[in-house]
């Protein structure tokens, strides 16, 4: 176990104060936004060791973030509960760390956590 | 005439006709032959006219040849009278008469009575008068009156052998006494008479008495064969002095209206039979046209209706399509709407079995298990139902299948009293559409949990080699019954108490996407293995996309 610093990013309170609490639980520091545009100001302070962020939601969308968040960014994982294949390819374009399906089980996404941090 | 007769070998030859040329054909036929009859019967008639005719004066000639020998023998007869019954001047005449060819062979001055007796005699010796013309003389003289007149005797045999012919004049001039003449008959000799006209159109025959009798024939202008006369034949009588008449039977030699005549029904026949042919070939050729005609509507007409029909039936699937579609639009967009809250329960449930990690409570535990054994199944349920309602084409990308089954088996844990194991290496991979073959396993691993209420092994297993990788999920289940194995595959097929009956179809669609096999061995209490074969090289739909894919998916 590992520490580091991750920013979380999905609208849905629900997924955000689970998700949360797992990656706090799993001795990471965490913190949550639930749009993009805060995601994308918190991205550039550079403070973050990986950021786990939903694709769909409202204003700003989760590949938006990444395309803007400006080089090198930390490792990106990307959630989704959609078929979005064209927003999907544009955010592999900018070489995102994994996507996963939503849902998916926590032990699989803190395995790909923790490979993001050591990355 | 139906179609199987006129193909069947026995009747090839035969000539079908339809029924309104077979009555153009006997309609005319019929009026040929009429036209036959009628102008054969106006010829016919024509003929007997003619023949009748010619008969007639043929007999005219025979009657003034017969008025000769009256004129030869009264002048005999007055010859003798005027020399005073002197032998001398009588013998001088009728010596004449009897030298001409074709003349008399004898004349004589008989004395007429019951038995007459020979007075003077010139020609070939009379031994005696015979029976035959004892008659003649008697009618002669008993008929002669003023004028004097002639009778005849039929044919008897006079001496030598030879057919004989008597010939008795009596006349006031010779008072008392009778001219007796006999020729000889050799009928089949020309005459000048006879070989003249009328007769040399004819062949004729003429008879001493009034009837047709073969001994009695005095001359006949055909050959002997053709007696007696047959066929169209006409007869004239004609009388000889007071004695009773000849007979004349005549047959024409040519027909007498002419040869043109004589063929000119066999001509009309000829030319309706022709016109028959050609009008009934014309009609037949109409009738034929038309029905082919006839046919060929039909057929159209058939083949717009079926047209018709089809694209009815394509409307209607078009709807129907349509109908799924929004059906399955639907089902899209509440599947995903799904899968958020669905995460959250996953992960919640996560942190309670860490919360109460501190605190073992087995029914809690058990509680827990449950929960996230239900989430697992709702996220394969709604899974399959996106991936079935999407039914889209894979797409290629280098899928890890080690890594692939490690993912499988962190999203889908094993139950309580259930082992996975993953039996693969970590070199084998395939090309293949990663979301697709995750649902794959999702769905082979969570029926394996399914089968096993009570707990046991499923092994996960790849490997690759000739050209293909396998895959296999094996459990230590309950098994499945044959009757159930057959329909596996089906959608919506399911013998499980909840659940829609997607999984399996999903499986058996993604493989085929993949021109892939899948198959499955089972034994009821002991197990079933699923078994996937991929060919290792497929046809790469989008290289670009699936080249980045394969880097972000891991």
């Amino acid at each position: 176990m590992s520490g580091g610093q991750v920013l979380i990013v999905d609208d849905e309170p629900g997924m955000l104060e689970t998700l949360e609490d797992i990656l706090d639980a799993a001795g990471y520091t965490v913190t949550a936004v639930s749009d993009g545009d805060t995601a994308l100001a918190e991205i550039r302070t550079g403070r973050y060791d990986v950021v786990v962020m939903d694709v769909r939601m409202p204003g700003r969308d989760g590949v938006s973030v990444l395309v803007d968040s400006g080089a090198p960014p930390p490792p990106v994982i990307l959630m989704t509960a959609y078929a979005l294949e064209e927003r999907l390819h544009e955010a592999r374009e900018q070489k995102v760390h994994a996507v996963v399906m939503k849902p998916f089980a926590a032990p699989y996404l803190l395995d790909l956590v923790a490979s993001a941090v050591a990355a | 005439m139906s179609e199987a007769e006129e193909s069947s070998p026995s009747s090839r030859l035969r000539v079908s006709l339809r029924p309104v040329s077979l009555a153009v054909l006997v309609g005319l036929v019929a009026l040929s032959v009429a036209g036959l009859l009628a102008t054969r019967g106006v010829v016919s008639d024509q003929e007997t006219k003619l023949l009748k005719q010619r008969t007639e004066e043929a007999g005219l000639t025979l009657s003034s040849a017969l008025g000769a020998v009256q004129t030869q023998l009264s002048s005999l007869g007055a010859v003798y009278a005027a020399s005073g019954n002197s032998a001398a001047g009588f013998q001088g005449s009728a010596g004449l008469l009897t030298t001409t060819p074709g003349g008399f062979s004898s004349i004589a001055i008989v004395k007429p009575g019951a038995s007459p007796t020979i007075v003077i005699q010139v020609g070939k010796p009379l031994t005696a008068i015979p029976g035959e013309a004892t008659t003649a003389i008697a009618t002669a003289t008993a008929k002669a009156g003023l004028a004097g007149t002639i009778a005849a005797t039929p044919l008897f045999d006079g001496s030598g052998g030879a057919r004989r012919l008597g010939w008795a004049y009596a006349g006031p001039t010779l008072k008392g006494n009778v001219v007796y003449a006999e020729s000889e008959i050799q009928p089949q000799t020309a005459s000048p008479a006879t070989s003249s006209q009328p007769f040399s159109e004819l062949v004729a025959a003429v008879y001493a008495v009034p009837r047709v009798e073969a001994d009695q024939l005095i001359t006949a202008t055909g050959s002997a064969k053709d007696l007696p006369l047959k066929g169209k034949i006409a007869t004239t009588r004609t009388p000889v002095g007071q004695g009773p008449p000849w007979l004349l039977v005549a047959k024409a030699r040519r027909p007498l209206v002419g040869s043109v005549a004589d063929v000119t029904p066999w001509a009309i026949l000829a030319a309706g039979l022709l016109t028959a042919l050609l009008a009934c070939g014309i009609v037949e050729t109409m009738a034929r046209r038309r029905e082919y005609a006839m046919a060929l509507v039909r057929q159209r007409t058939n083949e717009l209706e079926r047209s018709m029909a089809d694209l009815a039936d394509a409307h209607e699937q078009l709807v129907r399509k349509e109908r799924l579609a929004a059906i399955g639009e639907l089902a899209s967009t509440i599947g995903h709407e799904l899968r958020n809250p669905l995460g959250v329960l996953s992960n919640a449930v996560y942190l309670l079995r860490g919360d109460l990690g501190g605190a073992p409570n087995d029914a809690a535990k058990r509680h827990l298990a449950t929960a996230e054994r239900e989430v697992s199944a709702a996220t394969v349920i709604v899974s399959d139902l996106l991936e079935f309602a999407r039914q889209r084409d894979p797409v290629l990308g280098d899928v890890d299948l080690a890594a692939l089954i490690n993912e499988v088996a962190s999203v889908l844990p094993p139950p309580t009293g259930v082992e996975l194991t993953a039996d693969v290496k970590s070199s084998v991979s395939v090309r293949a559409d990663r979301d697709q073959l995750r649902q794959l396993l999702l769905n082979l691993v969570g029926n394996a949990y399914q089968s096993m209420p009570e707990g046991g092994k499923v092994t996960v297993g790849a490997m690759s080699g000739g050209g293909v990788v396998r895959m296999w999920v094996t459990d230590t289940g309950e098994g499945i019954p044959a009757d159930t194995r057959k329909r596996l595959f089906e959608p919506f097929f399911t013998t499980k108490a909840r659940g829609v009956g997607l999984g399996l179809a999903v499986c058996s669609r993604v493989v085929e996407a993949h021109h892939g096999e899948i198959t499955v061995d089972s034994t009821v209490g002991e197990g079933s293995t699923f078994r996937v074969t991929l060919p290792v090289v497929a046809t790469p739909r989008q290289p670009a996309d699936d080249e980045v894919r394969s880097e972000v998916t891991t």
